[in-house]
Parts: C-alpha cells; structure tokens; sequence
C-alpha cells in the first residue's frame, strides 16, 4: 500500500510545509498546491485499483490509543467513497488556487494548507476501522471544514453560518459517541469487526436512531439539514463545491457503512424511503424560489441526498423481501447518485464561485446576460444544470433512470399495498424531476441569458484558467459517465457484493440483467448525442454563423431594457404562490396598488429556511431562555473558571475514594 | 529507590505549605524554583543506574525549572513593580487550612487507586496530587498574573512528580511532557502578562472581566 503512504505523507507536507513557509507566500501557496494535486492522484490511483478488484487490508496502527489499538483499513466502500473524494479534492485544490488569489496572502496561504489538511481527515474517516481513530478524524473533519468555511470570516452572514455549523457538527458528534458506546461499550472493544457483531444482535430502534442522527447532519437528512444552506452559502465556492460533494457523502458513507453492520430490517427501509423522498421534495421546493444562487444550489443538494436515501431504502426493502432485483437497482442508483452528484455539484458551485469572482456577487437579481461574457463558466453551469435536473442526456439521467426502474420493479414485485406505495413513490419523484428542472432552468437562464440586470455583471469577464480548467475535467467526467454507464457499474460490483451480503450471489446475478438495461440504456443516450453532435454540425455548416446584434429577448420592443425582464422571483412566483404549501412559503410584503395612478411602491420577500424559523429558532431560544439563570456562572473571571475545573478535580477524587477503587 | 527520595518529597509538600502562606511575589517564584531543584535531584534518586538519558534530564529540569523561568519571572516582577499579592480572593490562613485538607484528602484518595507495587508505600502519588491540588488553589486564589504563573508553575511540577514514576515505564514521555508543557504554559502566561500589562496597565486579572460575554 505504497500509495496510500506516499498520498497521506504528500497531504501532511501540503498542510505543515505552508505553514512554516507563511512569509512567502508566492511559494508556500505553490506547495501546497504541488501537494495537494499529487497527493490526491496518488490517492486516486490506489483507489481505482481497489475498485477493479484488489483486495483490501485492515493494519493496525504502530501507536496505542486510548481504549486499546488503533487500526486503518481499506475496502471496496473505503475505496468507493475515496474515488470522488479524491477527484474534487485535486480540482478543487487547482481551482482554489486561483480562487484565493485575490485575497490577502496570509488568507490564501491558510485556505491552501487547511485544504489539504481536510482531505486527509477525510482520507482518515474512511480508513479508521475503529472508533477512536474515527471520531478523532470526524472532528477534525468537522474543525478544518468549519475554519475552511469561514474564510472570509470580516462578515458577520459568514460567522453566523459557521457558529450554526459548528453546533450542528457537534450535537451529531455527540449521537455517534452515543452509537459508538452501545456498540461497543459492553465488550469494551471499538474496532469495526467487534461493533459489526455487536450491532448485529443490539436493540435495532435505539442504534438507528443515533445512526441516522450522528450521520444524517452531516449528510443533510430531512430534518437535520438546515446547516446546510448556510455554510454552502457563505463559504468560499470551492470549500462549497468540496462540502457539498464529499463532505455530506461522509453523512452518507456512515449510514452505510452501519447498513452494512446491521441486519435487514423492513422499518428501516420504508423509514428510508420515507425520508429520501420527503427530503428530496423539501430541498427542491425550497431551492425553486432562492434569490441566492449559492443557497438554491445548497437546498438542491438537501434534495440529492434525499435521492441517494431513497435508492439506499429501496435496496434495504429489497432485502427484506428478497428482491435481489430491487436492491441491486436501488443500491446501484444511490451509489452512481453519489459519484454524479459529487461531479455535477461540484461542478455547479465551482461555476458560481466563477460568477461570483468576477461579479461580486451570488444574487441572481443582479445577474444576467453572463453566457456571452463568460462563454466556459456558462457552458459550464448549463451542463451542471442539465445534468443535476435529472435530463438527458447527462450522467444525472442515468442515476435517476435506476431509480425509476427500482421504484417500478418494486411496483411490480412487492405486495399490493407496497406495491402501489413504491408507485406513488415513483410519482413524487416525477414531481421532484419537474422542480428540478424548473429550479436550474430558472438559475441558468436568469443568471446566464437575457440582459446583466446590474453594472458588475454587465463587466464581467472569464475567470483565470486556474478556475476554468477544473470545470472543464468536472464537466467531461459528467460525460464520460454518461456516455459509459456500464463501465462505471462495473466498478461498483464488489462495493455491491459487500454491501447486499450473504446474498452476494443471489444479487450479483440480477446485476448483470440490470447490466441488460444499462447497456441499452448507454445506446440511447450515444444514439442522443450523436443525434445532437449531428444536429449542430449540421445547423453550423447549413446556417452557418448569422451576425447578430439585438439584444437578448427584445421581442420587437422600440426600447426595450434590462428592467423588462423577469426577475427570478417573478419566474419563481407561480409555483411559490401557487403551488407551496403556506409554510414552505417565502414570507413576502404584499405589493399594495390601491389607485388608479399608482405611486411607487416596494416589495421584499424573505427567504429564511421554513424549519429554522418554524422549529429550530423558537426551540433553542426557549431553552436558552430556561438555562439563563446559570449565567452567573460566566463570570469573566480567571479565577472562577480555574476554580470550576479545581472543584471538578476534587469531585472527581472523592467519588473515586468513596465509591471506586477496590 | 533510595531512601532519600521520601524526604526530599516531604519537603516539597512543606513547599507547598509555604507557597500558600506566601504574601510576597518573590517568595512565590522562589518557592517553585525551589521545588523545581528538588524535583530535578529526585529524578536522580528515583532513578536507578546513572545514564546520559537521567543526567540530560537532571540537567535540563534544574536549569529550566530552577533559573531560567524565576530569573524571567523575577525580572517580570521588576518591570511591571507589583512587589505584594494585595488582597487575594481568600485569605492566607484559609488558603494554608484548605491546602491542608485538600493534601489529606489526596493521601486518602492516593490509597485508593491501584499502584504498582514499588509506589504503594511511597509518597510520590500523593504529593503529586496534593502539588497539583496547591497549584490549582494559587491558580484560583491569587489575583496578580505572575502568582498566577507561580501557580501554574507548581501545578506542572505536581505533574511532574508524577512523571516520575512512570520515568522508566514510558521512554520520552515524560521529557516531551515536561517541556511541551513548560513551553506551553510559559508562553501563554508571558502573552497574557505582556497583554494586560500593555492593554489595562495592571497587572490584575480582574480587570479582564469586562470581555466576558
């Protein structure tokens, strides 16, 4: 495992070295940069070869602990998850690069080196096989994203995103502390090997409760999301693009990873799918009427995740019913989701980190017009667009694709009443498509087509080729899986096989028949791609290029002007007004016309997160409220706190000589 | 273990005694320079069989512990010319009562752990305990920054005490605690002394409460 070696100590350079270099830092942001690029690829190389078939190793480590040895490991679901992890790691490194160039230096030099210090907690997320060393790497996963995040920490919008991040970050810290002692508390032991059997025989309920709690914040589950808008939100882009496309996948890797360890369980799968699809219906509805473009592609991720759930419930329902047709669909279309979704979102924040480099500004109001001014970027963020929205002919299609046929064999093969909920399923994810579609038609063509709605983008200009190099590898990935569907299936086998378990054979057979749609699948979309290559060869060669020089949308308009647009709230209105629930709603000043003549008048609309204000707001000011009585205790005074830690000390004493020992 | 070793332990309890009953800066900062020699020659005498390993150590505890810090401290004290601890948060005589209770209480407890059997007669837990326990009371008790310092400095050498008896069981761990910690403590107290001195032009960490949240 050579590799793995030379990464990990490649990362270590990148994060210490421009540290001890900050007075130059010309270089110390270059080799942070060198590190970071060839210690992911090395990473990378390692895990495409446990992915083809090599087997995997589980080393202690050379150093103790505490509660006994500390181990890594690696295996096909490591190696998995190492995959995207690695890929965006490289090219959010690049585009960082150039992303941080106009800030301060000492900024830049530590946006660089904290960077590389993330993906190697990551690196150890997925290779601790036990307890300590994972909850150690969890923090400091947790930490560096947190200080990555709040960068540009002079905006109070920032700091705040990043207090509600750090809280969210540690109530679910404390759920897995919880999971890891009823686990392996009893028997003393928290290697994985040991809690898989302990997990095995457990009390189910309480395990996934804290499974789905401790993992499901940082994956951004339904009600455990609201972190989530905030931080991609107010972070630097290609810290969004990374937390959005690896990060919430370590929420992910951990509920599988407990999937794995415990047996099937029919609750679990419908709580699942439940789950999945109830996420994915509120992230879409709520990314549809975002005036911020960061944040609707942040609630669009919520959505994602929601998608990958669902696929991860119907592989469990499958299980218990013995469907190795369903499962092998549902688990083959949640894990594809996680690589698309790693490559297509990585792709959109990156795009609108480009934007908002050049513009200054993230608002879609103050957009426009931006596809003739940034030719790469736009293409970009319409390919990203596409390919998120679940169409044809991108890798999002394909992901989604499996999903119906999970939900319609499901429809099929369940019994009657499962059977028509698994349709009624396959429905709200017709509903979720068509949102989606509406969501990134409205962020596309508002940001990028039509006339710039402010002077900042009508100057806009194409990013450094630092920014747009990276868009252009995410967006051939896009259509590299695309395009071989089949291909990348195969490299999921022994991550299924692990995963679907005693039934390995009896799943791996209905793989291959899947393999049998898969592939006609991958002839219809090349017989689309090669229907559009055609296309547009043949509209170049037949129209040729037509000199043009009205402006976008005139319409026949003696004097049109940017002003005569739609806004995107006014794209956004007939679905808000219309179609949303009053409470998912965004709360709006009514426009009050009241004469004939009338004089000018304002609108304003406030987006706030409906279970923030709804839910979390009034119950942590409730209980911050009831505990303000201890607030004497925050005395300011040296004294007192060292007084608070003597008194624990001292308590801590006696208990044991009155009550431990012999 | 020679039978030296109890003794020399028993004078740095009295130490303790007298750091707490101490009213003048230059005692306190005495005092734990005081301690800091002894606790180097123990190294010495806990130590069978004379290495380079013990002698570096030996060494490095005296001069760090015994004249580089009480000389920088000292010279703290000159430039920022607080001589006195004017009124501390308890007084003398209750400080000298609760060290008293708090050193009986760690005996009790001491006999309650599980020791190795070449510790369990000795007195190396228990004053280890009831040093950290005194540096602590300085720590809380004492409002000028440098008996502060002295505080933490007498905490590190309970810790210390400590260490010895693991000395042979964990190779290094016990030089890098010490000097991370020294390290450690030193350059944060020496921060927080030059800051409020500079910001409040006192020496007198009450004056800190206004940054309270």
């Amino acid at each position: 495992m050579i590799e793995l070696a030379v990464s990990v100590s490649l990362l270590l350079a990148g994060t210490l070295v421009p540290l001890l270099l900050w007075t130059t830092p010309v270089w110390a942001r270059r080799v942070a940069l060198i590190c970071g690029v060839s210690g992911s690829l090395t990473g990378l190389a390692l895990a495409l070869r446990l992915l083809a078939g090599d087997e995997g190793f589980v080393a202690p480590l050379p150093f103790t602990l505490a509660f006994g040895s500390a181990s890594i490991g690696i295996d096909a679901l490591s190696a998995f998850f190492l995959v995207p992890l690695f890929v965006l790691g490289a090219l959010c490194t690049v585009y960082g690069y150039g992303y941080l160039q106009s800030h301060p230096s000492g900024q830049a030099v530590v946006g660089g080196a904290f960077f590389n210090l993330l993906i190697l907690s990551m690196v150890g997320v997925l290779l601790a096989r036990d307890a300590v060393v994972f909850l150690i790497a969890w923090e400091l996963m947790t930490v560096t994203s947190y200080a990555l995040m709040t960068l540009d920490h002079g905006e109070a919008e920032v700091r705040r995103a990043g207090f509600v991040y750090l809280i969210a970050g540690h109530l679910g810290v404390v759920a897995l502390l919880g999971l890891f002692l009823t686990l392996g508390g009893p028997t003393a032991s928290f290697g994985f090997a040991a809690m898989a059997k302990a997990a095995a025989q457990g009390p189910a309920p309480f395990i996934v409760a804290l499974t789905l709690v401790g993992f499901g914040v940082k994956a951004g589950l339904v009600p455990l999301y609201v972190w989530l808008p905030e931080a991609h939100a107010a972070a630097p882009s290609h810290i969004s693009a990374f937390m959005s496309g690896v990060l919430v996948k370590m929420g992910v890797y951990g509920i599988l990873r407990m999937l794995g360890w415990l047996p099937p369980l029919a609750w679990l799968g419908y709580l699942l799918v439940g789950l999945g699809i109830l996420g994915a219906l509120l992230g879409i509805a709520l990314a549809l009427y975002q005036r911020d473009m960061k944040r609707s592609f942040a609630y669009s991720t919520v959505e994602n995740v929601g998608l990958i759930v669902l696929g991860l419930g119907l592989a469990e329902v499958g299980q218990v019913h013995h469907q190795p047709l369903l499962s092998a669909l549902g688990l083959a279309a949640a894990l594809l989701h996680v690589w698309n979704h790693a490559t297509m979102k990585g792709l959109l924040f990156l795009g609108a980190g480009s934007i908002l480099h050049s513009t200054g500004s993230k608002d879609l109001e103050k957009l426009g017009g931006l596809l003739k001014r940034m030719p790469w970027t736009g293409a970009a963020i319409m390919g990203g667009a596409v390919a998120v929205a679940g169409l044809p002919p991108l890798n999002g299609f394909v992901s989604e694709f499996f999903l119906y046929d999970a939900l319609l064999t499901g429809g099929l093969s369940l019994g009657r009443f499962l059977g028509l909920l698994a349709v009624l399923v396959a429905g709200g994810l017709a509903l979720v498509g068509g949102l989606a579609a509406l969501t990134f038609l409205r962020v596309s063509g508002i940001a990028l087509l039509g006339e710039p709605r402010s002077e900042a983008s009508a100057k806009a200009h194409e990013s450094s080729s630092w920014m747009v190099a990276p868009l252009v590898v995410l967006m051939s990935v896009c259509l590299l899986i695309s395009v071989f569907p089949v291909a990348v299936l195969e490299m999921f086998e022994s991550v299924m096989r692990g995963q679907l378990g005693a039934e390995a054979l009896a799943a791996f057979a209905p793989l291959v028949e899947a393999k049998g749609a898969v592939t006609m699948l991958s002839r219809c979309l090349g017989a689309v791609w090669l229907a559009l290559l055609v296309a547009g060869l043949g509209t170049w060669l037949w129209i040729g290029r037509v000199p043009t020089s009205v402006i976008t949308w005139s319409c026949g308009y003696l004097k049109p002007t940017a002003r005569m647009q739609y806004t995107a709230s006014s794209f956004a209105e007939l679905f808000t007004e219309l179609l949303l629930p009053k409470r998912l709603r965004p709360r709006a000043q009514p426009v009050l016309v009241k004469w004939s003549f009338p004089a000018p008048t304002r609108y304003s609309a406030r987006h706030e997160d409906p279970l923030t204000r709804g839910f979390y707001e009034p119950f942590f000011v409730r209980w911050a409220d009831r505990f303000s009585h201890l607030r004497w205790l925050q005395q300011g005074v040296l004294n007192a706190y060292l007084f608070y830690i003597l008194a624990a000390v001292v308590l801590a004493m006696a208990w044991v000589s009155l009550f431990g020992g012999h | 273990m020679s039978l030296l070793v109890d003794p020399l332990l028993v004078v740095i309890l009295l130490l303790n005694f007298f750091l707490l009953g101490a009213s003048r800066l230059n005692a306190a900062i005495t005092g734990s320079a005081a301690q800091g020699v002894i606790l180097g020659f123990l190294v010495l005498l806990v130590h069978e069989g004379f290495g380079w390993r013990t002698a570096l150590v030996v060494t490095v505890v005296v001069l760090v512990k015994g004249v580089t810090i009480p000389t920088l401290l000292l010279r703290a004290l000159r430039e920022t010319s607080s001589r006195r601890e004017v009124e501390p948060v308890i007084g003398y005589i209750t400080s000298l009562l609760l060290g008293a209770i708090g050193t009986g209480l760690c005996i009790v407890f001491a006999r309650s752990l599980t020791l190795m059997p070449q510790h369990q007669g000795s007195l190396i837990v228990p004053t280890s305990l009831a040093t950290v326990v005194t540096g602590f009371l300085m720590l809380t008790t004492r409002r000028k920054a440098i008996a502060q310092v002295a505080g933490y400095l007498v905490l590190e050498n309970g810790i210390f005490v400590m260490g010895l008896a693991l000395f042979e069981a964990v190779p290094y761990l016990v030089e890098i605690g010490i000097l991370l910690d020294l390290f450690a403590g030193i350059f944060v107290m020496g921060i927080i002394i030059h800051h409020i001195n500079r910001e409040f032009a006192s020496l007198d960490t009450t004056r800190l409460t206004a940054l309270r949240e």
